[in-house]
């Protein structure tokens, strides 16, 4: 939008008050979104604070377009390298385990059905998981979801109708 | 010519998707505050190395001036001096003095090239003393302070006498006008989350430490309130409740004890560990301990491996006390608080992105871009452990791996002792054929082959990893990582 272009420029000059309005756009949204792709919100608080601070420690990589796909762009490659890292490292730190738990046992945890929903977003492959939520909760254009995820934009149907399947699947099993 | 992608038709369950994420908490306020601040201290940061370049080339500005002022008036005195010298004296200083020169000079002016004691040197561009950087106080994502006339560093140049009557002394340290950040080599990392935790470096302000904080030799931790976990870079385990200061010389780390206790895990790490109170000191090669502080008596109880005290051994569940006098017979260990809930410990781990140090056997199996790969149903893929894996408790044995047409994984481990074969054994169904999975087994679980209702018992050393494939020959073994945890320790 060319109100956020105006923002990310005002940004550059130091202005505070455009942080704030870009802020009150994106934040939100940029948390929930990586935190489908990190798995936990605490990491995607992480990922999605370092884009804010990539944003405007070097204002010129973004040159206009969705300034949503640009920051969900590098959160999510913040919270994939991340994860990468952690697995690399966790032989010195604390190991994040990843669990994964049965049907059965998601149904009895999650009475919830939002939250069952989510638990089987979580399941998805993160590219599948990814897809479907730019295209769904986003609204992005297929080839606006290419460019986040570096994919072609058949790739990108494929993997939203595949997410949509398997979510079918578990919802009707 | 590529063919454009049909669009993605609408679908029902993407409402359902779209109200489940929307569910999803947003950014904490906390978080908008921690960027505002950030941000506030960076443009403030940055408009500052703004106003000292300015300040810098001013500088050179005026220095190049003066420079060419000399050159020139050198040329002229040597035409005017020639003779007589005096009368050029008291026109031609080749300086702007702040301290005016006498009338009455001696005949015997020394020359420009030599200024008398009275005469200020040329001002070279110079840092006025609030833009240098100190390293011993570290930005925590904060705009760096001015610094104060009162600031104890010790400070090269000239000592000033108060009132301070020029504000460009004292002059900067010599050829550099911003001193530098020495670099520091981080020893450890604080964990994440836990108690407020609070660092300094020498006899520097204390400061609220952020979490993975890296630190550097000679920090100083205090916390007032819990328990505070922090890795060292060799992968030993630090908890504390008091103040401690963490010290490395070689690969040896020090832990000075100021107050209260620390607990230390540093097993087959090669990470030795010396913990001090006053001369007292400690040390553990590999192990588990906990030294506290007693007024200036140091204890330390051994929990794991071998420590030794004041050059005396203390047993694993013993304990010692030394004082400056004597070190205190060995005591049963009475138990502590710093062994509750303690973080996951990473005791062996094998990435596969080289060859493991004991070495592949499982014929035909290859390392793959980080990954061990193993085909067709009736093989298998195997290490071995080098060195030998100890069974602690509270252990688990836990790998990453990816499955294709594989109906069941047959996970092998043997004993490392002479002359004995016993093998444990477990067979499992991989729940997601083409998915990355951990799989996670309490070695306490782990049953002998032979006598399945014996498991397997700590202290016993292991030697390898070993896993079958049951399937056709299409089906395919990823391995990304092993690793062996100690879930709770104490």
């Amino acid at each position: 939008m060319p109100e956020d272009l105006e923002l990310v420029r005002a940004l550059a000059r130091g202005e505070s008050a455009a942080l704030d309005a870009l802020m009150q756009a994106h934040l939100d949204a940029l948390v929930r979104i990586t935190r489908l792709v990190a798995g936990d919100h605490a990491a995607a608080l992480d990922a999605a604070q370092e884009a804010f601070i990539r944003l405007w420690r070097n204002p010129g990589a973004f040159t206009g377009g969705s300034l949503r796909a640009w920051l969900v762009t590098v959160a999510r490659n913040i919270a994939l390298n991340e994860h990468r890292g952690e697995r690399r490292r966790s032989g010195r730190h604390e190991t994040a385990r990843i669990r994964v738990p049965s049907d059965p046992e998601i149904r009895a945890a999650n009475s919830d059905e939002l939250a069952l929903v989510i638990a089987f977003l979580d399941q998805l492959p993160e590219q599948e998981r990814t897809a479907l939520t730019l295209f769904a909760v986003e609204g992005m254009a297929q080839a606006e979801i290419a460019r986040v995820l570096g994919t072609s934009e058949a790739a990108v149907k494929q993997a939203v109708l595949s997410a949509r399947r398997k979510l079918r699947e578990r919802f009707d099993a | 010519m590529q063919r454009p992608t049909a669009p993605i038709g609408p679908d029902p369950l993407d409402a359902q998707v779209r109200r489940a994420v929307g569910s999803l908490p947003g950014a904490l306020a906390a978080t908008r505050t921690r960027l505002q601040q950030q941000f506030a201290a960076e443009v403030a940061l940055a408009r500052r190395a703004r106003r000292i370049r300015i300040q810098a080339v001013a500088g050179l500005g005026v220095a190049a001036a003066l420079m060419l002022g000399v050159f020139l008036n050198l040329d002229w005195l040597r035409a005017t001096l020639n003779p007589p010298a005096p009368q050029a004296s008291s026109e031609a200083s080749p300086v702007p003095s702040r301290h005016p020169q006498p009338v009455d000079l001696p005949a015997a002016t020394p020359s420009p090239t030599q200024p008398t004691p009275n005469q200020t040197p040329a001002p070279a561009p110079q840092m006025p003393p609030e833009e240098i950087v100190r390293p011993s106080k570290p930005p925590h994502g904060t705009e760096p302070q001015p610094v104060l006339p009162q600031d104890p560093t010790p400070e090269p140049g000239p000592v000033i006498d108060e009132p301070k009557a020029e504000p460009e002394s004292p002059k900067p340290p010599e050829g550099t006008e911003v001193r530098p950040e020495t670099p520091r080599v981080t020893i450890a990392h604080l964990a994440a989350g836990g108690p407020k935790i609070r660092v300094r470096y020498g006899q520097g302000e204390w400061a609220d430490a952020a979490p993975k904080l890296p630190l550097s030799s000679g920090a100083s931790l205090s916390v007032a309130r819990g328990q505070a976990d922090l890795w060292l870079s060799g992968g030993t385990l630090l908890r504390f409740d008091g103040e401690i200061q963490l010290s490395r010389v070689g690969n040896l780390t020090t832990i000075g004890i100021e107050s209260r206790s620390i607990y230390a895990d540093n097993i087959g790490l090669g990470e030795p560990l010396a913990f001090s109170v006053g001369d007292l000191s400690g040390a553990m090669q590999s192990g588990v301990a906990i030294a506290s502080r007693d007024q200036s008596a140091l204890e330390l109880a051994c929990v794991h491996g071998a420590a030794t005290l004041c050059g005396e051994s203390i047993a694993p569940g013993q304990q010692r006390r030394a004082t400056a006098r004597t070190v205190g017979a060995a005591k049963k260990f009475a138990g502590s608080r710093l062994t509750r809930d303690l973080p996951p410990r990473v005791v062996y781990r094998e990435d596969f992105d080289t060859a493991p140090e004991g070495g592949l056997y499982g014929d035909g199996e290859k390392l793959d871009n980080g990954l061990l790969v193993r085909r067709g149903g009736g093989n298998y893929a195997a290490f071995r452990y080098n060195p030998t894996v100890t069974v602690q408790p509270g252990m688990v044995l836990r790998f990453r791996a990816r499955t294709r047409a594989v109906t069941q994984l047959q996970l092998e481990v043997f004993l490392d002792k002479p002359h004995d074969t016993t093998c444990f054994n477990m067979r499992f169904r991989p729940a997601k054929d083409g998915e990355w999975q951990v799989f996670e087994i309490r070695l306490a679980d782990f049953p002998d082959k032979q006598n399945p209702d014996a498991k397997m018992q700590p202290g016993q050393a292991l030697r390898n990893f070993k896993l079958h494939i049951e399937g056709s020959d299409e089906a395919l073994l990823e391995v990304d990582w092993v690793e062996y945890v100690r879930i709770q320790e104490g």
